[in-house]
């Protein structure tokens, strides 16, 4: 007997193996003894647990869309898994990253976009960001005090075609549901007091929005992206004069002291006003180039075309 | 055999059992013993389906933590590394260890010696993995890590809130398949096949009790 096993050595019998089976003590109750039926319904388990998978990656695919990416002008506040993409206030995708791109000088923010959501990764869609600001316009992004900055966008028109990448808007577009009003270029000599969201006038009533302010390619000029609303894209045709409203002249004559402003909100905030000397001229295309004028020529502002407005609010 | 039943300590006689044979209590009829090779399929079937279900409660969100208006989910490996990075090693590894690790590694071998019960293939390992699986077994605390997570759920002020999220079902499945697992997972085999294979005449000894 090698092999000293406590089983083996409780038996302890004398006798060499194969030990004597010991005599059943009596008085004992005797077990009883049933069949037992083997478990087969117990692999349900594993195949449903793969099942709720299944399910889970499926749903998972189905709610999935197309993955962008916006470049934003500063990303502090925004999170990866935590800050909302909106439109119209409703979610249509969560930021999944936020990096710098390869010249490590604007940040990029990586969007999963809902599945429904698609018609935001196509060309026109636009993204900004909001941020609680406090202007000349009035408090904007308040809600955004506390759950931090959240992307907004408006998709592009349908059926165009599909891009992943876009550029934030510096804020946001004068009226959000019209991204694709008629976008124009106006070229000044300096900028002044014009900033993104300074307001495009025609008879004082705002009818577009500077979007953005850059230096030309040459540095010879201040190139502004304007856009006019669509309901008053009419206004603007090929003979359209534009002119700075910013600041006020002062006008000595003979009749007296004459102080020249548009509004005050101009005066501040600097704007631009728009004249158009006749129905008959052509309506300027998107992308047209117009300069402005540091003020108005007297006959422009004797200008009254009669121009029908495109339907709509 | 005599045994003795767990439930009512009644000292009773056993014959030698087939199979697909079960025995209860003369007494209280609590299931008092199963054929030794035992029914190794029911605790590998469970013991999978933790396994499959362990995927979902790591890779989706338990907790959704939602503190003025900032929604955060997490999850337990994105806990684990939130640790880390606090500089909190000794509990991101405790963490790691007790909630994702040894879970995986104990359904792991229960499934794998599950598998392997009444086959003669790599006894001897399988023995050593059974005595790792009892002294390491002890760490799996998924169920504390759970509890943790309802506490939190249950205790946050107003100004946050937390909504127990897609994996904190899964992770619940989790542990309650584990519970199961370990329960139905009979090493009586595992001990009747090492003695096979080490020492053909205990095996005879223990027989001739039976």
């Amino acid at each position: 007997m090698t092999d000293e096993t406590p089983t083996a050595a409780a038996l302890t019998s004398p006798a060499p193996s194969p030990a004597p089976a010991p005599a059943e003590p009596l008085g004992l109750p005797e077990a009883r003894v049933e069949p037992r039926s083997r478990a087969r319904l117990v692999w349900l388990l594993p195949i449903l647990a793969l099942l709720a998978i299944a399910i889970l990656l499926v749903e998972e695919w189905r709610t999935r869309g197309p993955r962008i990416e916006v470049e934003v002008p500063r990303a502090s506040g925004i999170e990866p898994g935590r800050t909302a993409v909106l439109s119209h206030g409703v979610p249509i995708g969560v930021v999944s990253e936020v990096r710098l791109d390869a010249a490590r000088e604007h940040p990029i923010v990586t969007i999963d976009l809902h599945r429904w959501a698609s018609a935001y990764a196509t060309d026109g869609s636009v993204y900004w960001v909001v941020r609680p600001s406090i202007g000349f316009r009035g408090v904007s992004g308040l809600e955004t005090l506390a759950s931090g900055p959240v992307l907004e966008a408006r998709a592009g028109a349908d059926g165009a075609a599909r891009k992943t990448s876009f550029v934030a808007l510096a804020r946001a577009p004068l009226d959000a549901a019209s991204a694709n009003g008629l976008a124009i270029t106006l070229t000044m000599p300096k900028l002044g007091s014009i900033r993104p969201g300074s307001p495009v006038t025609y008879r004082d009533i705002a009818v577009g929005e500077v979007i953005d302010t850059r230096l030309a390619d040459d540095s010879t000029k201040v190139l502004l992206d304007v856009l006019i609303l669509p309901r008053y894209a009419p206004l603007v045709r090929t003979s359209t004069r534009f002119w700075n409203t910013s600041g006020f002249g002062v006008d000595l004559g003979v009749t007296g002291v004459k102080l020249r402003t548009e509004s005050l909100e101009a005066l501040l905030g600097g704007g631009i006003a728009l004249a158009t000397p006749s129905e008959r001229d052509p309506q300027a295309a998107p992308g047209t180039v117009f300069d402005v004028a540091p003020e108005p020529e007297k006959e422009w502002t004797r200008w009254s075309p009669t121009i029908e407005l495109a339907p709509g609010p | 055999m005599r045994t003795v039943c767990h439930a009512c300590g009644l000292e009773q006689h056993v014959r030698p059992l087939g199979p697909s044979e079960r025995a209860r209590c003369a007494r209280c009829s609590r299931p008092l013993l199963t054929h030794a090779s035992g029914d190794a399929s029911r605790a590998a079937a469970v013991a999978l389906a933790a396994l499959i279900l362990l995927i979902p409660a790591n890779v989706l969100p338990i907790l959704e933590l939602e503190y003025l208006g900032r929604v955060s989910a997490s999850t337990v490996w994105g806990g684990c590394v939130a640790l880390w990075n606090e500089r909190m090693w000794l509990v991101a590894t405790i963490v790691f260890l007790a909630s994702i690790a040894i879970p995986f590694a104990k359904l792991a071998a229960i499934f794998y010696l599950s598998i392997y019960a009444g086959t003669r293939r790599m006894v001897a390992f399988r023995a050593r993995l059974l005595v790792a699986l009892e002294v390491v077994g002890r760490w799996s605390m998924l169920d504390v890590f759970l509890l943790a997570v309802l506490v939190a759920v249950i205790k946050l002020d107003s100004l946050s809130s937390a909504r127990p999220g897609p994996g904190l079902f899964f992770f619940a499945a989790v542990v309650v398949l584990t519970m199961v697992s370990s329960a139905l997972f009979d090493s009586r085999a595992l001990w009747r096949e090492l003695i096979d294979v080490k020492s053909p005449n205990v095996r005879r000894a223990t027989e001739a009790t039976t």
